[in-house]
């Protein structure tokens, strides 16, 4: 068992959002650990707050309206709820940096990527002390470096280019070297290659799971597609609702789901290869997370609900090792959730 | 995110089958409510409608306002009898306000009415015929607002004669362009909206689209420019008044108060001053409200 | 046309006039030549990556654009050069259904109101037999009554494309183009979507175009696809034979990119580049500058004719061709 205190570790977060028609109550109780060079991902649909999760992580949410109202965001022990802005200013891009979901209105139409690009690495530099810090010359070289490591071909060229002579898969390339410019320990991706074509997806994702090998880097990576989170991380948590309802490598994730959510979900994916015979989705939607159910957040769409899943909130439990499931009926059996 | 009551029997009560209107009109009173400016421009605005509606039938000194002549009473300062003071033949300058304010406000909205008249269509058939009518339109526009607007009216009022009714012309002319623009780019951003593809697939004709679709969806930006444009054309039918080419006395209108006021300045200086005030506040008032406006039809402000 | 063919199109082209720097003009060739046939009661997947053309063929196909040159055939008749009523008319056959349920709907009207239009403008029905069949209709897409006099904002992705759906069978159309109908859906509401538009199929006979840049999908749904690369047809034929044994260096990319829930997944193979402008299209087969079975100069000067590999399945490679 590994003695060190993990990288990040989420500890039962609770966030709400106070708005027009109420508070709504959008993570209750969000526990999990990403340990230092490892990759995690995040799956969910619409409404289940992964993208919430992490931009309070980074704490860019407006802070009124949305409140911590429970719990912690430990980053190497530290509890980012409780810190400063300023401080959450010097971790951002230093320490964890961001790579949004769409390229193009990330980048500044107006200015070339090397302006850009220099103008992040300049602004890391501010943490240095005085006497290392890269002049002009040095900032170039170094925006150089960081387009050859994203396997951009002539950089040099591209630092006088403009963000709209690129395309979708190199200005998502120049935003992971952007991300890379404060040598993170913890990246997020966050949607990273939804708004790709698949050919460049599978480059995009190719490149980042080499810089993970190389460099060493832990990964938050968030996807509504499973495919796109089993390629580059070795565990995923999957979120409904503002909760975790499981917790497991990948492997044992897709082959043996415990959940019935997100068996599922699983059972949803259409398949490439072979015949996927009649798909079953999951009937009902989302609970109004105004008001939302009292216990389990999945029990009015569960075929395998218990009176107790109306009454109390499942707890998470190791079923099998390194594998946590949040549902009443573990520990115990597996059991196999059939839609419709 | 919606979740609807899966379980609601289907109510036909009139507040039911309007429940999303009548929240949709609470969210926006909710949002203006917000902005204090807003607010002070709407009691500014509520009051100035409401003298205009009823304030004539109220005035203390209604034969004022048609000019009679009481010399005995003539330039006096603001008093208990007089609230805002009396002018150089005797009458009452708050009855004249107040009487000035029905004419400046009606101008103002048939400035504003013919305008959009003109302005809306012209700038729906712009964008979304596009081509040589397009061109047309928009050049013709250019022209007009190439010049600036109040020597433009000047000149078609000068030509016209000087009248109430030649101001508000001269008004109404120089006023459409502006609105043209404005329609013409929400409409060309509309044209290409899926649901507008859409009804073209269900074999809708131009005019249906123009109407059911294109229109309805450029409520609230004409909604916007018109409440700033009430203030603004009530400076420029002062504006006018000023200079003796818009009513002509002994009308009470503003402007052609502060232009016989001017001379009496600065001994006497309520004649000038009230009906300078007034139009300050007006014109402030249906600024606010616009930008009110502009506020709660802008999607980024709009609470969840 | 045979009887069996309820859609041909022939030698289907499009140009767009853009503007390139700042004066010139240049030709976007967004499809060029493209040949395809749906049989009635069929579904056809389009599938391809930006610049593929695909959308434009949707458009093509229901008379929101117009053919630069080429032919379709709809039902035995040339639909290829149809003017104001005529094209009106065909919505009365062909409807489509959009991509973004978000965006379809005119936020301002009640559902109500969107699924009655086609039946206003083409049938006299009005009052209480318009609201009757429109009631209809909401029962055929599964909505309860409660979603008539709501507005779009109310409902969720699914059920808004549920309404446009029901708006796009209103007339009884033959045939629906479905432009990426679930893309904008969550994987469990397009699991559900796709078993309705299956089940819709049969009960209503309608014939699908359907595109869409998700594979899995388009196996799951169609029988017969269609690869599309830079606005030309590089292979077309079963959707599984296609799947499991691709012949078209494209094609194999393609499907070996897609990310799969499974573990350990080997990677893609490399491919050169980016997709190319449609502006700058390169010479001869439009795929060759990323190909990774690219054979030599025959490549470059040639356009690569579609071989039939067998009936039905048909490629346009030059790998094929010396065979």
């Amino acid at each position: 068992m590994n003695e060190q205190i993990p990288l990040l570790a989420f500890d039962n977060l609770r966030l709400d959002i106070d708005t027009f028609d109420g508070r709504l109550q959008i993570l209750d109780g969000i526990t999990f650990e990403l340990a230092a060079h490892e990759t995690l991902g995040i799956v969910g649909e619409t409404g289940c707050g992964k993208s919430v999760t992490v931009r309070s992580l980074l704490r860019l949410l407006p802070m009124p309206p949305a409140r911590f109202t429970a719990g912690a965001i430990r980053y190497k022990g530290t509890d980012l709820t409780k810190v400063s802005e300023g401080a959450m200013r010097r971790l951002r891009g230093n320490e964890i940096a961001l790579i949004p979901q769409d390229p193009m209105t990330y980048l500044n139409p107006l200015l070339t990527i090397g302006r850009q690009l220099t103008d992040v690495i300049a602004a890391r530099q501010k943490s240095e002390p005085r006497g290392t810090r890269l002049d002009r010359k040095g900032q170039r070289t170094r925006a150089i470096e960081l387009l050859t490591e994203v396997q951009l071909p002539h950089p040099e060229r591209l630092l006088d280019a403009y963000p709209h002579a690129l395309s979708g898969g190199m200005r998502q390339r120049v935003l992971i070297s952007m991300a890379l410019a404060g040598e993170p320990a913890l990246l997020v991706a966050d949607e990273p290659t939804t708004a790709l074509d698949v050919t460049i997806q599978g480059q995009v994702l190719r490149l980042i799971h080499q810089l993970v090998e190389r460099l060493g880097l832990a990964v938050v990576l968030i996807s509504h597609d499973l495919g796109v989170v089993a390629k580059v991380c070795r565990r995923i948590v999957v979120m409904y609702a503002g909760t975790i309802v499981e917790d497991a490598p990948t492997a044992r994730l897709l082959e043996s789901p415990l959940h019935p959510y997100t068996q599922g979900l699983l059972k949803a994916i259409p398949k490439l290869h072979g015949d996927s015979g009649k798909l079953q989705g999951i009937p009902g939607s989302i609970p109004n997370l105004l008001d939302p159910p009292r216990g389990c957040r999945f029990y009015p769409r569960c075929p395998l609900a218990m009176d107790v899943c109306a009454r109390e909130k499942p707890p998470a439990v190791e079923a099998a090792p390194g594998h946590r499931v949040a549902c009443h009926h573990y520990p115990g059996p597996p059991v196999e959730a059939v839609y419709e | 995110m919606a979740s609807l009551d899966e379980s609601a029997p289907p109510a036909n009560g009139w507040r039911e089958r309007h429940a999303p209107q009548l929240r949709q009109l609470r969210l926006y009173w909710h949002t203006y409510r917000r902005s204090g400016s807003a607010m002070l421009g709407l009691f500014l605005a509520i009051v100035f409608l409401l003298l205009a509606a009823i304030g004539p039938a109220i005035v203390p000194y209604p034969e004022d306002a048609a000019g009679a002549v009481n010399l005995a009473q003539k330039l006096q300062p603001p008093s208990a009898a007089h609230w805002f003071g009396t002018d150089e033949v005797g009458n009452d300058i708050l009855t004249r306000v107040v009487v000035g304010t029905r004419l400046s406000l009606a101008i103002a909205l048939i400035i504003t009415g013919v305008a959009a008249g003109i302005g809306v269509p012209l700038g729906i058939l712009a964008g979304y015929r596009g081509g040589w009518l397009r061109e047309v339109i928009m050049r013709v526009t250019d022209v007009f607002l190439a010049v600036p607007g109040l020597v433009l009216a000047i000149a078609i009022v000068a030509a016209l004669g000087p009248s109430i009714v030649n101001a508000i012309i001269a008004l109404s002319l120089v006023w459409w362009p502006g609105y043209v623009r404005l329609i013409e780019s929400k409409t060309l951003s509309l044209k290409g909206e899926s649901y507008v593809e859409a009804a073209r697939l269900a074999g809708a004709s131009t005019p249906r689209i123009l109407f059911s679709h294109i229109l309805p969806n450029c409520l609230s930006p004409i909604l916007v420019k018109a409440s700033m444009d009430m203030g603004m054309a009530i400076l420029a039918a002062a504006s006018l008044g000023f200079i003796g080419l818009g009513a002509q006395p002994p009308t009470p209108e503003w402007g052609a108060m502060i232009s016989i006021g001017r001379n009496y300045l600065p001994t006497w200086w309520w004649y000038a001053t009230f009906p300078g005030l007034v139009i300050y506040l007006t014109v402030l008032g249906f600024n606010l409200v616009g930008d009110g406006l502009r506020d709660v039809f802008d999607p980024r402000s709009r609470g969840r | 046309m045979s009887e069996a063919l309820l859609l041909e199109a022939r030698g289907l082209s499009k140009v767009f006039e853009v503007r390139s720097g700042r004066f010139a003009k240049a030709s976007l060739k967004a499809v060029d030549g493209i040949d395809f046939a749906i049989p009635r009661g069929g579904c056809l997947g389009l599938v391809g990556e930006s610049g593929s053309g695909k959308s434009t063929v949707a458009r093509l196909v229901t008379g929101l654009h117009r053919p630069s040159a080429g032919s379709i055939l709809f039902d035995g008749r040339d639909i290829t050069h149809l003017d104001g009523r005529a094209r009106r008319d065909l919505g009365r056959d062909i409807q489509m259904v959009f991509q973004d349920p978000h965006a379809s709907l005119n936020p301002r009207k009640t559902i109500f109101a969107s699924i009655a239009e086609p039946l206003i403008i083409h049938t006299d029905l009005r009052g209480a037999p318009l609201r009757a069949r429109v009631e209809e209709l909401l029962d055929i897409v599964s909505l309860g009554r409660r979603f008539l006099y709501r507005y779009p904002h109310e409902l969720s992705g699914g059920q808004k494309q549920r309404v446009c759906i029901a708006r796009a069978v209103a007339l009884n159309p033959k045939m629906l183009v479905l432009d990426e109908p679930t893309s904008a859906l969550d994987v469990s509401v397009q699991a559900q979507m796709l078993e309705f538009l299956r089940s819709l199929q049969r009960e209503l006979n309608l014939t699908y175009l359907f595109i869409s840049h998700n594979l899995a999908v388009v196996r799951h749904l169609c029988d017969q696809v269609a690869v599309m690369y830079l606005g030309c047809i590089v292979e077309k034929g079963p959707t599984a034979q296609i799947f499991d044994r691709p012949q078209h260096p494209y094609t194999e990319v393609l499907l070996a990119s897609v990310p799969l829930p499974e573990a350990n997944q080997p990677d893609p193979p490399p491919l050169e580049g980016d997709i190319p402008s449609p502006l700058s299209l390169p010479g001869g087969c439009r795929f060759h500058p990323r190909c990774p079975r690219h054979i030599g100069p025959v490549c470059v000067d040639q356009v690569p004719a579609q071989t039939a590999l067998a009936p039905g399945h048909h490629v346009a490679c030059h790998l094929h061709q010396e065979r």
